[in-house]
This record gives C-alpha cells, structure tokens and sequence, in this order.
C-alpha cells in the first residue's frame, strides 16, 4: 500500500511539469486561434499541400535512412574490422550537431542539386546514426546459433535474413522509423536554410505566421495537424513496436566475425554513403576554418549583426544546457522508472507528445503564458528533451527483466535502495548517454530559441542562424569558425564516450 | 558512486537556476531600447550617451521591424523594453492600434527604389528602365528581383508603393504583368541585392533589384529608378509600460542629435531627418532622395495590410 501511495505521490512532480509548461502553455496559443473558424484552413489548398509535403519528405527521409542504414548496422555491429569504433563514433556526429550546422555544412549541395533533394540527404546525414544504432544495437544481440543452423540446412544469406533475422529487427526497425519520421516532420533549421525561404513545411509556415502576422488561427490549425499526426504515428508504434528497442543497448559480448568477402557490397555501399554524405560536408566546414574568423568570434560580427558575441551566445547556451539537461535527467529517469513499475503503457504519452509538436508552437505558448526571461529557453528546452530521455532509459530499463528487483524486493529492499544500488549501477551508460542525448538537444535546439531568446540572451544556433544568413566575408567565416569548433568538440565527446564504454567492458567481468 | 552523481546533477541544476535567477544589478537600471536588426549603435556612441547622461542603455535586437513589432505586440503586458527605435511607418499603425507605443518622432527615412546596373545595360546595349510600368515590358522580362513582402520590409514599401501609385483596384493587376514578365522574389534584401544582383558584390544575374536610393552611394556604376519610390519613415519612441520614462525622452534627443544623426547614412545606409546634417558626398552626387515619393497613410496600412499581403500570395504562392 505504502509502495502504490509513494509511486503516485512520485507521478505528480513530472505530470505537473509537462502539464504546466507544455500542456497549459499550448492550450493558451491553441485557445486564441480556436476561437476563430479555423477549420477553414483545412480546407485550403495551400494549407494542404504544405502538409503533404512535409509528411511526405519525411517519410521519403525515413525510407532513405532505413536504405541506407540497414547495410550499415550490418557492418559496424555485426562485423569487426580496424577502426570501426573510429567511424561508429564519426557517423553519430551529425545526429548530436545542431540542426542549424548541418545545414551550413550542407549547404554548397544545393548549388548543384535543387533544394528538395538536398534537405533529404541533410535528413540522411542526420538520422543515419538513429537506425545504425538502434537497429546495430539490437541485431549484434541476436542468437547466431539459429542462423548457423540454417545455414548448415542449406538456406542462402538473403532468405536467413528475410525469415530469421528481419522478423527480430522488426521492433527495432520500427522504433528507430519513428523517431527519424518525428524529426523529418518537425525538421525546422534545415528547412529553413536549405529551402532558402521557397519551400515551405508545417514548421516554418507556423513559425512564418506567427513571427511576421500574429496569425495564431493558422499557426493553431497546423499545430493541431502535427498533434493528431504525432498521436497517430505513437498509436501505430505500439501496434508493431515494442518497448525494449531504445537507441542504446547495453553492449552484451563481442563474438562477431570478420567482414567476409560477400559482404563487400555492403561494405561498399555504407562506406559511399559515410563518405559522400557524413564525411565530405564535415571536412568541407572544417576545410573552411580560418584563425580570423575565430578571433571575431568576441564581436559582433561586421555591421554590429548580432546583439552579442559569439562566445556570449555559446556561454547562454551552455547554461540553457545545464539547467535543460539537468531538469530532464532527472524528471525523464524518474517517468521511465514510474514507468517500468506500471502496468499502464499510455501514461507514457502525454510526455512524449512534445516530441511531435513544433518548438515554435511550445515556444510561442511560453511567450504568451509566462514572462519571457533567462529561464524559458531551457525550460522549454528541458520539455523536449524529457521524451528523448524516456526513450533512451525505459527501453533499457525494461531489458533488465523484473528478476534483479524481485530479488531485491524480497530481501526487504526499498525503491529508492533498489534503484540506487541495483538498476542505476547496470544503467550507468545508457543514463550517462541520455544525458549527453540531452545536453546535446539543448545545444541544438533552434525553433523555440530563435522565437525567444532574443536580445543578449540568444543562443549559439540563433546567432549562427544570424552570421550565415547576412551574406559578407566576415559574417561567413565566424560562422564557419564556430562550426569548426562544434564539430571537432562532438567528434571528441562522441569518442572518448565510446573509449571509456570500451575500457569499461573490457575490465569488468559482467 | 551514482548516489553522489545524481547529487552533481541536482547542484548543477540548482546553480544553473540560481546565475540565471539573479539579474545583473547595477546602480541604476539600464535603459533597454527594442531595436530591430538593422540599427546599428556603436557601443562607443553609447558610452558616449552615458558620459554625458549618467544612463547606461542595453540594446535588444528583435528581428526585423514586422517581427520586432510583433513580438513587442505579444508581450505588451510585459514589455521587454522601455523604448523602441526602428517601427517605421508601415507598422507605426499596427503598433498604435496595439496601444504599445507612446509618444513618438521620426529619426531617420529611407526611400525603397529599384536600382540598376549601368554596366550591364551598356554591355547589352539596351535602354535602362526608366519607370516601374516600363519593369512589366518585354525587353525586360527575367531582368527583375523583387523581395517578398511577407518577409521583408522593403518587399513590403514597394507593395504599398503599387497600391499607392495605381490604386487599390489595380495594383494586382500590376503584380500580375511583372509575374508573367519572370520577376524573380527573393526571401529579403540580403539575398536580392547581395546574391542576385549583378551591380554588386554578388554578381548576380539580375541588373534590376528592388534596394534603396542611398544605395547607388555605395557601388561603383548603379542608378535610381526615379518611379514607384516609397518613403519608409523610421520612428523612435515610448513603449507603454515601460519604466525609463525620462532615460528614453533623453534617448530621443540623443538619436535627433547632429552628432548620431552625422553617423547614419554610412553606418544603417538611411537618410537623417535632420536637414542640418551634410549628406556625404557620393550621396549627393549618386544617391539622392527621391524626388516624388509616395507614401500611403499608416491607418490604411494597418488596415489593409494582411487582405494585401494575401492577395499578393495569392499571385505568388502556386
């Protein structure tokens, strides 16, 4: 009785949070466009086919990455070779940039390909790491004995991957679909930049209306549209998903092969895809790095553009950062706990709503709701990220199996002595990624910051949004600089965290 | 080990909330000023405002002057500023209507014209357009950018230019003959002039571009069209709700002075109001004002100005 008492008393603290910042704020902007006819816009041809068209960019994008990232989990978690921590850690880079640098790094694309096609590859370059991992993750865990039996029963590669392995990887190829088509459908930077203010998604229509026209019926109506679109997308998850394909996987044993020689045409393809896609963009921001546009980073950029300088910005969003990443550790951790223990699988919706809904509508609720001040950033920001952190831990969480806690709970062990000292110690990487997953969405994050951290408390993406929109050599080459600067600073992260995992295992004897 | 982690989280939390919770606390407040993107305030002019007044004054960039009255417009009951400098006068309306502006007096003035590449049409051996109608004829076709006027302030004095120069009826029908003569629209000034025109930096492939008539100042061979001109007046005033009452009228006076109004042509590319100030003198020769602006009352604008905007898309947005 005391347990059931103590885990509702728990639920209110993060229910409270997303109802206030998410929920309440939402309604408010909602409120003001409902009032007027706003299914009106339905019916408008415009309206219609701006939706179509981002949902249909974002499912082209997900099929592009499913293509593409297949052949690579294969290689990279099914496979050994030298170096493959090394391009495990560089194809997660682009995920974890913000969105807003992959589209500069992106950019010199459109001069030769028309714009539609460049957002996809930008698309590409940014989720390939999701299905890679999400699905790698899962495939290097499958039992190889089945397979070897149907080898030695005459079966070929294609049909043991058609009817033995394809069917396991089902969850986790669905999982890792959803997110990417989440993404794709709220892409707002790189739509922005890339489709050079002449195409038009459901995000930058809303932020469009809002900014330029205090359009709230609009900007309402496509709000509702993503809304519906996201609780679908959930719905049909739980229908052909499971729980327990999250982006991390507790790293089990190593015992894979060498590549074999047939496997070259994957190996091909993956290594073109890297390299024409992950690599080339990176090297080219990095090729593009100069001394002088580092050192007018402390300015303003030519003509006094930005209100603040660069390091400024980068010092208000490593404070977003703090209190965002912070903030949605904790609450994301507790939900996925609260979680585990219920048997109620759709308390996990109402938080990861947000992840569907477009910044600038959660962003916009807050300017209408609240003062806007040093806290709503990362307030916001912490709204966002919690989902992607409930993603991260429950799945994971799951996987442990209910045996450990029983155990415990029989020798008279009280929640918090459980979690403390059973779950979290076997969680240690997976919570440690999800914090830097969240830090990282923090840093990233551009809609709702371009709409409210204005002034001297605007953000490293807005005011590189800023620098590469005013055409001039001065403005180009600090944004490039800082460019410079995130990638080579991810790039180190991404693989000290893979070192450290790899000592961690190595030297332990779980 | 993970009992004291999760406590690093909370204190960092906490600290994060705590820096962010205390303002800066000076002597006296600051003065904040809204500005849009384009103001350009150096801060030794402000340093200079401060030896002489006492006053420190913090600059706010927000966007530029539609979204900045926008955001000013949602966040009227907690006004981020005390004053504004940089609503001008196709938004004073929309502002006014709003009730967040207080008093307010005009600082600088620009007249939106289309500009041309003189060496261009010396090579092609072609006449230069020498009126906005002549921009829908045939020899012209392809020649032109325009800016959006959804998107860009200047896009938008030169819709309220057509709407003043043909009349309410017909300017849609203008709008229509320079869509069937392949008018390039732009997302902004930037893009045009900086990208897509031929006369400057970019060299682009347009010699027609939407700009100002200071412009011509700056390049080495581009004229005015003297046609279709629009005066965009630029006002700096009192936010309603704001505390710094004194500070701001104090600002004002600062903005109206010769000493800051001398710096505006070459910093922000704009006119000063004050007629006491020198031009520079490329401006005088190459960059005149124009002669016959139009102007279009700021009660209409604000009236009309979204019905307006939506027919244009309707020409535009296929």
């Amino acid at each position: 009785m005391g347990r059931n008492l103590q885990k509702l008393a728990l639920w209110t603290a993060p229910l409270l949070f997303v109802a206030v910042l998410f929920y309440w704020a939402m309604g408010n902007l909602l409120g003001l466009g409902l009032q007027q006819d706003w299914y009106s816009k339905l019916a408008d041809s415009y309206f219609q086919k701006v939706v179509w068209f981002t949902v249909g960019q974002a499912l082209l994008s997900t099929l592009l990455c499913l293509l593409f990232g297949l052949p690579g989990a294969l290689i990279l978690y099914r496979r050994k070779f030298i170096g493959r921590s090394f391009v495990r850690a560089l194809i997660a880079v682009p995920f974890v940039l913000p969105t807003i640098v992959v589209a500069i790094a992106l950019q010199s694309f459109t001069k030769f390909l028309p714009a539609v096609l460049v957002i996809l590859i930008a698309h590409l370059f940014l989720n390939y790491s999701i299905v890679v991992r999400t699905v790698g993750g899962v495939w290097q865990s499958l039992d190889r004995e089945v397979e070897y039996a149907a080898a030695l029963d005459g079966a070929s590669q294609w049909q043991i991957f058609w009817r033995i392995v394809f069917p396991q990887l089902r969850f986790a190829i669905t999982s890792a679909s959803i997110l990417v088509f989440l993404y794709c459908v709220t892409s707002f930077g790189i739509i922005l930049l890339l489709g050079g203010g002449r195409i038009s998604s459901i995000e930058t229509e809303i932020y469009f209306s809002l900014t330029n026209f205090l359009d709230f019926k609009t900007a309402s109506a496509y709000a509702l549209v993503q809304t519906v679109m996201t609780i679908l997308v959930f719905a049909l998850a739980k229908k052909f998903g499971s729980a327990s394909a999250g982006l991390e996987q507790i790293e089990t044993d190593d015992q894979v092969a060498r590549v074999y020689k047939r496997d070259w045409p994957i190996v091909a393809v993956t290594a073109a895809v890297v390299i024409a896609v992950l690599v080339l963009p990176i090297l080219q921001v990095l090729s593009r790095f100069s001394w002088q546009g580092l050192v007018d980073l402390s300015g303003n950029g030519s003509r006094q553009l930005l209100n603040i300088s660069v390091w400024a910005a980068a010092g208000n969003s490593l404070r977003n950062l703090l209190i965002a990443a912070g903030l949605s550790l904790l609450l994301g951790v507790l939900v996925s706990w609260l979680l585990s223990r219920s048997k109620r699988r759709w308390l996990e919706l109402p938080f990861l709503l947000p992840m569907g809904v477009s910044s600038v509508v959660i962003g916009f609720g807050y300017l209408l709701s609240f003062r806007a001040g040093g806290l709503a950033v990362p307030l916001v920001q912490a709204v966002m990220a919690t989902p992607l952190v409930i993603r991260i831990v429950h799945p994971a969480l799951v996987s442990l199996g209910v045996d450990y806690r029983e155990d415990a709970a029989i020798s008279g062990a009280s929640n918090w002595q459980i979690w403390r000292l059973v779950e979290a110690p076997m969680l240690a990487n997976v919570l440690r990624s999800a914090a830097v997953y969240a830090a990282l969405v923090s840093l990233g994050e551009f809609g709702a910051a371009s709409l409210l951290s204005y002034g001297d408390q605007a953000t490293l993406p807005v005011v590189l949004y800023q620098l590469i929109s005013r055409p001039g050599a001065q403005n180009y080459s600090m944004a490039m600089a800082t460019c410079a600067l995130l990638i080579v600073l991810v790039f180190v992260i991404s693989m000290s965290s893979a070192l450290v995992q790899k000592q961690r295992r190595s030297s332990s004897n779980v | 080990m993970l009992f004291k982690k999760t406590m690093a989280v909370i204190a960092a939390v906490a600290i994060g909330l705590t820096v962010s919770g205390c303002t800066t606390t000076s002597e006296a407040a600051p003065l904040t000023v809204v500005v849009h993107d384009s103001v350009v305030i150096t801060d030794a002019q402000l340093a200079e405002f401060k030896k002489e007044t006492g006053i420190t004054v913090k600059l706010v960039k927000a966007g530029d002057a539609g979204a900045m009255t926008n955001k000013l417009i949602l966040t009227k009951d907690q006004p981020i500023g005390d004053m504004f400098y940089g609503i001008d006068n196709t938004f004073i309306g929309a502002a006014q209507a709003a009730n967040i502006v207080g008093d307010f007096s005009a600082i600088d003035f620009g007249d939106v014209c289309f500009n041309y590449d003189n060496a261009w049409f010396t090579k092609h051996e072609q006449a230069a357009p020498a009126t906005i109608k002549d921009l829908t004829k045939p020899e012209f076709k392809g020649l032109t950018v325009v800016e959006n006027p959804s998107t860009s302030s200047t896009g938008l004095a030169f819709l309220l230019a057509t709407v003043g120069a043909f009349g309410e009826k017909e300017w849609i029908k203008y709008w229509e003959d320079l869509k069937s003569n392949d008018v390039r629209i732009d997302a902004g000034w930037e893009d045009a002039y900086n990208v897509d025109f031929s006369g400057s930096a970019g060299k682009g492939n347009y010699p027609i571009v939407l700009s100002y008539s200071s412009s011509p100042a700056f390049e080495e061979n581009t004229s005015n069209i003297d046609d279709g001109c629009f005066r965009q007046t630029e006002y700096a005033g009192l936010l309603t709700g704001g505390s710094q009452v004194e500070g701001a009228k104090k600002f004002i006076d600062f903005l109206k002075s010769d000493a800051f109004q001398k710096t505006i042509p070459d910093a922000m590319y704009m006119y000063p109001v004050s007629s006491k100030v020198a031009l520079p003198e490329a401006w005088a020769t190459k960059a005149p004002a124009a002669s016959n602006a139009i102007s279009v009352d700021s009660k209409t604008i604000n009236a009309n100005r979204s019905s307006w905007l939506k027919a244009w898309d309707a020409i535009f947005k296929n």
